[in-house]
């Protein structure tokens, strides 16, 4: 006889007892053991890997932030409130957020005082009118800059026209002298003054606070001296209307 | 009835299709995988759980809550940044017209006079009156002594002279070309 021989019924036993006994049996235990590596393998520990790496690139880069924002605090905290304060009015009065005829009028009037010129005309150019009733919005330059022009006439020989330029050149708000069209006593000016809203600034916290450079403390300076300037002649002509510049 | 029963196994000697030291050797390799993959995942699973980061989050927000309380510091230097840098550009790129007539002025020989003059960001075009030929001619190589040193001028154009022997008064109208 070739074949095994069972007695009774082939039931789960005998299933079970074949499959054991068998040569297979071996190698398929083998294999289930193998293909349960393989799934460990696929769907817990690389997983696992990239949860672990996720979580170390997360606690590094929440220890970055966190050194940030201690250096951050330290800073802020040693800063000079009343010194920034200052120098935020400093630079504001330079350039100032929106537009400051009066300040304009004065920076004039005060540079035609000091520089022996009277000022005969003049005239502001603010943009078209369509920008006028939009809340008088000027040029917009680079930077968001924009500026208001005034063309104005100034009497006097070269000399107080140069030191009449000088002056507003260095008086605040900032302004530059774009255009000169002078012939005999009278000239022509062109005077640009500047202006730029504030940003909306995005306060983070993760990004690293700068100081004030000493390039810009200087600067700061310069200006606050200018703004000195200003005032100072501001008293010497305390109406703002003398007898050498009618018009103002 | 007898002849078909063999109570011995008549495939035992027959040959298994993997020899068994070869299912050995795999059964070995299995187990080591096995253990491996336990350890592994055991070791994982603690590296996880054992993780700062919350930690770290909660520091996170305390220094961030801390921080908050300086808003308006941060505002006001982030404002001075921004606006020196602007004040900054304006003024390096703004013209010094003050600077370029002074410098015209030095040049200025004698009696001459400049009578008109115009100015822009590009050019300067100015009349100069003297009753001096020579005075005249000094401004001239004054100015050509500025445009070769790359004084404030790349370039000096006259334009026209015209001269009044009877009074003696001559003028010249120049162009300079701004640097």
């Amino acid at each position: 006889m070739k074949s095994d021989i069972w007695i009774g019924k082939k039931g789960f036993r005998y299933w079970y007892y074949r499959m054991r006994d068998s040569q297979y049996f071996a190698i398929a235990l083998v294999g289930l053991a193998l293909i349960t590596c393989l799934v460990l393998i696929f769907a817990v520990i690389i997983p696992q890997i990239n949860t672990w790496f996720s979580i170390r690139e997360e606690v590094l880069a929440t220890r970055a932030r966190i050194s940030t924002l201690q250096n951050n605090i330290t800073f802020i905290e040693t800063l000079n409130k009343a010194e920034l304060t200052t120098q935020l009015r400093v630079a504001s009065r330079a350039l100032p957020p929106e537009k400051d005829f009066g300040a304009m009028l004065d920076v004039l009037s005060n540079a035609a005082v000091s520089s022996g010129v009277s000022l005969n005309d003049y005239a502001f150019q603010v943009g078209n009118v369509a920008s006028l009733s939009a809340g008088q919005r000027g040029e917009l330059g680079t930077n968001g800059v924009s500026s208001v022009k005034i063309s104005l006439v100034v009497s006097g020989r070269l000399d107080g026209v140069r030191r009449f330029i000088k002056t507003v050149k260095t008086s605040v708000p900032i302004s530059e002298v774009t255009n000169i069209d002078g012939n005999g006593e009278n000239a022509s000016l062109m005077v640009q003054f500047y202006q730029k809203p504030y940003p909306n600034i995005q306060l983070s916290g993760d990004t690293p606070l700068v100081p004030i450079s000493a390039e810009k403390i200087g600067l700061l300076s310069t200006l606050s001296s200018w703004k000195n300037a200003s005032e100072a002649q501001s008293v010497l002509t305390p109406s703002g209307s003398g007898s050498a510049v009618p018009l103002f | 009835m007898s002849e078909g029963i063999n109570l011995l196994d008549p495939n035992k000697n027959r040959a298994t299709i993997v020899p068994i030291r070869r299912i050995e050797s795999m059964r070995l390799i299995v187990a080591v995988l096995l253990f491996f993959v336990s350890v592994t995942s055991v070791i994982l699973f603690i590296l996880v759980a054992i993780s700062p980061l919350s930690e770290l989050q909660q520091q996170e927000q305390s220094l961030r809550l801390r921080l908050s309380q300086s808003k308006s510091d941060i505002a006001k230097l982030a404002f001075v940044n921004e606006r020196t840098t602007t004040i900054d550009g304006v003024i390096k790129k703004r013209l010094s017209l003050d600077e370029t007539i002074a410098l015209i002025q030095s040049k200025l020989a004698g009696n001459a006079t400049i009578t008109a003059m115009r100015a822009d960001k590009d050019t300067v075009t100015l009349t100069v009156q003297s009753q001096s030929l020579q005075s005249l001619n000094d401004f001239l190589n004054g100015l050509s002594t500025l445009v070769q040193e790359k004084k404030g001028f790349s370039q000096v154009t006259m334009s026209d002279l015209t001269g009044d022997e009877s009074n003696k008064d001559y003028s010249v109208t120049i162009s300079l070309v701004l640097l």
